[in-house]
């Protein structure tokens, strides 16, 4: 069996009128992690899990999902998913929703009832779940939205935006069902432009702007990329230290220095001389990338530097380290 | 088969969850329940379960013209008017939404991504909308059917046929508005052109039907007043043996000119019949459909007895001998009319359209993108 439970090459999608949706998507997601899909609005996100749904065809490109050709029925019964601006028939109940969801996947009719309470304590859903979705919240949705995607006991849950609307109490529990979702051994692909929502939790990201791949990887490997260690001081340094500080490279601001660097032995010599100079440090931190600036820092890139592309030439992403 | 059973049960759900459906079957028991209360007894016949009586000799218990009256109201108003426009067109309404619902961004996500492919999301959401249609006419009939029994005394399962024929004029109207709805997703849209269709196909077949039924009588008239010219002629013939021989060149010429001016007109209408006809070929056939289930009920004992027997109970004892004549005439064209196209054809073009329609509603169905 594949490690990935999903191994996509060249998946393109060119919308009627030319909208050019995805350019050459590569990807490969690994099996058991939390996975993240990062992109401004209009990235190609949604359309990227919409062609792994079967909800629309893919323009070019080929790939697995679960070692099945995309589209494949039998691999779609091992699937969970939770559309964007999902909407559950209203004069259904919660539990007539995940129930619902439960007979199109075939769950047998003796094993859906004991799913489906489990299932609703999950999503702390237990005493509402007599209630027509009409008449839940947004939240509420969400949280039946995603009790119906687990109903099938899948291998890969696909979550669209899944903390949209939803309040942060809800988003605390959110995070903590992913990580059990986790080490339950699922794997779970989340489409989000939240990125604060995403980072405590995320394994792996791809990062995709107007239909690019700009980057993909671990998550702590993406961020070590631009290391900086920062060190606070008090006092003013001497005009000599900071000329020799700015022709090393360190970058020098009010009682801060930079270094970009990951080695602590390479600001040692930068401690001695404020120890020499009789300055007081009053902190010393390697700093890494957040989720936002590593996100920002790709997009940013990607507006500035990417020539307009060339017709027929294949969109590569930037080389990244792997696990 | 249990991914099947939740569409079915879902498009039910769906339903019942609508005004409409509580609306289509609150009018259906209303419509049967007036019907099973109008009664029959030694001296007339009574309404609203007695509350309104009338005496008559004609319309009393135990009377072959009160079985007829009876089933009359059925077949003339209820079948007629209810059934065959008002019922089908709550069904159309109720069973609109079906499709563009299940196509909406958001919702087909949630079918649509799942165990069954496409088409068969497709199958199972037009077997519930029949299902649903089946369901609310067989409730209808069977309590006309039991009113039946216990106002006239017989049973007649004859009027069962309007269930299956009923299914077939609304698969006819459906399967059209459902190409439309997954075309647009729109219900608006599909209940609009729906119903264009339905009066589109229902004029065109009315006046195919009047101009073959003018031609009929035309001919029929040119017939017999073939028949009273010879008459007259040979009249005038024998009279004339006795008298001098006259020279008769001019009548015979106007009555040439007569002749070719009424077969010309008769030639245009034939010309322009068989133009209609052939388009109302492409039409389904509401009406026609409908007509069949008439002419298979079961009245007093015979088959089709809604046109021409009716007539005659009803009216035939009242009538003079020469009047009876020409209401038998009348009603001898009406049923030629009536029977210009075969069963086969009217239901086998119409059930040709409604494939045609689901194939390509299936075709869109399948490969429209979300």
């Amino acid at each position: 069996m594949s490690d990935y439970v999903l191994d996509l090459t060249g998946i393109r999608k060119t919308y009627r009128g030319g909208v050019e949706a995805l350019k050459g998507i590569n990807l490969q997601v690994p099996r058991g992690c939390i996975y993240g899909l990062l992109g401004p609005n209009g990235a190609g996100k949604s359309t990227m899990v919409k062609i792994l749904t079967t909800l629309i065809r893919r323009s070019g490109g080929e790939g697995t999902m679960l070692g099945k050709p995309i589209g494949d029925r039998s691999a779609l019964q091992k699937v969970g998913l939770l559309p964007e601006h999902a909407q559950f028939p209203d004069y259904l109940t919660g539990r007539q929703v995940i129930e619902f969801t439960a007979g199109l996947q075939d769950v047998p009719t003796s094993e859906t009832r004991q799913r489906a309470d489990s299932l609703l304590e999950l999503v702390d859903m237990t005493e509402a779940q007599g209630r027509k979705m009409r008449g839940y919240s947004k939240g509420m949705k969400q949280r039946i939205g995603i009790a119906q995607a687990l109903v099938n006991d899948p291998e890969i849950v696909f979550l669209d935006e899944p903390t949209d609307g939803v309040d942060p109490a809800g988003r605390r529990d959110f995070r903590l069902l992913m990580k059990r979702l986790r080490e339950e051994g699922r794997t779970i692909f989340i489409n989000t432009h939240i990125l604060s929502e995403l980072e405590p939790i995320v394994d792996r990201v791809a990062i995709i702007s107007q239909g690019e791949l700009l980057g993909e990887g671990i998550l702590d490997d993406l961020r070590s990329e631009k290391p900086e260690f920062h060190i606070e001081f008090e006092g003013a340094l001497s005009p000599a230290t900071v000329e020799s500080m700015e022709k090393t490279g360190l970058i020098l601001n009010s009682g801060l220095i930079t270094a970009l660097t990951s080695r602590a032995a390479d600001i040692q010599p930068v401690i001695d001389q404020l120890r020499r100079e009789g300055l007081t440090l009053s902190r010393v931190e390697l700093k890494t990338q957040s989720l936002e600036e590593l996100f920002m820092g790709f997009v940013d890139q990607s507006n500035v530097a990417a020539p307009p592309p060339i017709p027929g030439t294949p969109v590569n992403p930037p080389a990244i380290p792997r696990s | 088969m249990k991914p099947y059973l939740t569409i079915l049960l879902d498009s039910f759900r769906m339903l019942k969850a609508r005004t409409i459906f509580w609306v289509t079957l609150g009018i259906s028991l209303l419509v049967a329940l007036i019907y099973l209360s109008i009664g029959f007894d030694e001296k007339g016949m009574s309404l609203f379960f007695g509350l309104s009586h009338f005496e008559s000799d004609m319309f009393r218990r135990g009377t072959p013209q009160s079985e007829t009256l009876y089933v009359a109201i059925f077949t003339k108003l209820i079948a007629e008017y209810w059934l065959s426009w008002i019922a089908v067109l709550l069904a159309l309404v109720s069973c609109a939404a079906i499709f563009p619902e299940a196509l909406q961004e958001g919702a087909s996500g949630v079918v649509l991504t799942k165990k069954l492919s496409r088409f068969q999301v497709f199958v199972a959401k037009f077997v519930g909308s029949l299902l649903f249609v089946t369901l609310q006419v067989t409730l209808f009939v069977v309590i006309v059917f039991v009113a039946l029994r216990w106002r006239v005394g017989s049973w007649n399962p004859s009027i069962f046929w309007y269930v299956p024929l009923i299914l077939l004029v609304f698969t006819y109207l459906y399967s059209f508005m459902v190409v439309i709805a997954v075309k647009t997703k729109s219900v608006m849209t599909a209940l609009i052109l729906t119903l264009v269709l339905w009066a589109v196909s229902s004029f065109v077949g009315f006046i195919e039907g009047q101009i073959y039924s003018a031609i009929k009588m035309t001919e029929r008239m040119e017939d017999s007043g073939k028949r009273m010219d010879v008459e007259a002629r040979s009249a005038q013939t024998e009279e004339a043996e006795g008298e001098e021989a006259l020279p008769s060149e001019e009548p015979e010429m106007k009555l040439e000119q007569e002749e070719y001016r009424s077969s010309s007109d008769a030639n245009s209408m034939k010309t322009w019949h068989q133009r209609i006809v052939a388009a109302y070929a492409l039409f389904p056939k509401t009406g026609r459909t409908m007509e069949i289930a008439d002419r298979l009920l079961v009245v007093n004992g015979e088959k089709g007895s809604s046109k021409g027997t009716f007539m005659t109970i009803m009216m035939g004892m009242e009538m003079e001998e020469h009047d009876q004549g020409m209401s038998e005439e009348f009603v001898r064209v009406g049923e030629e009319s009536a029977d210009r196209h075969s069963k086969t054809y009217a239901i086998g073009t119409s059930v040709a359209f409604s494939v045609v329609m689901l194939a390509l509603s299936a075709w869109i169905f399948c490969r429209k993108e979300i």
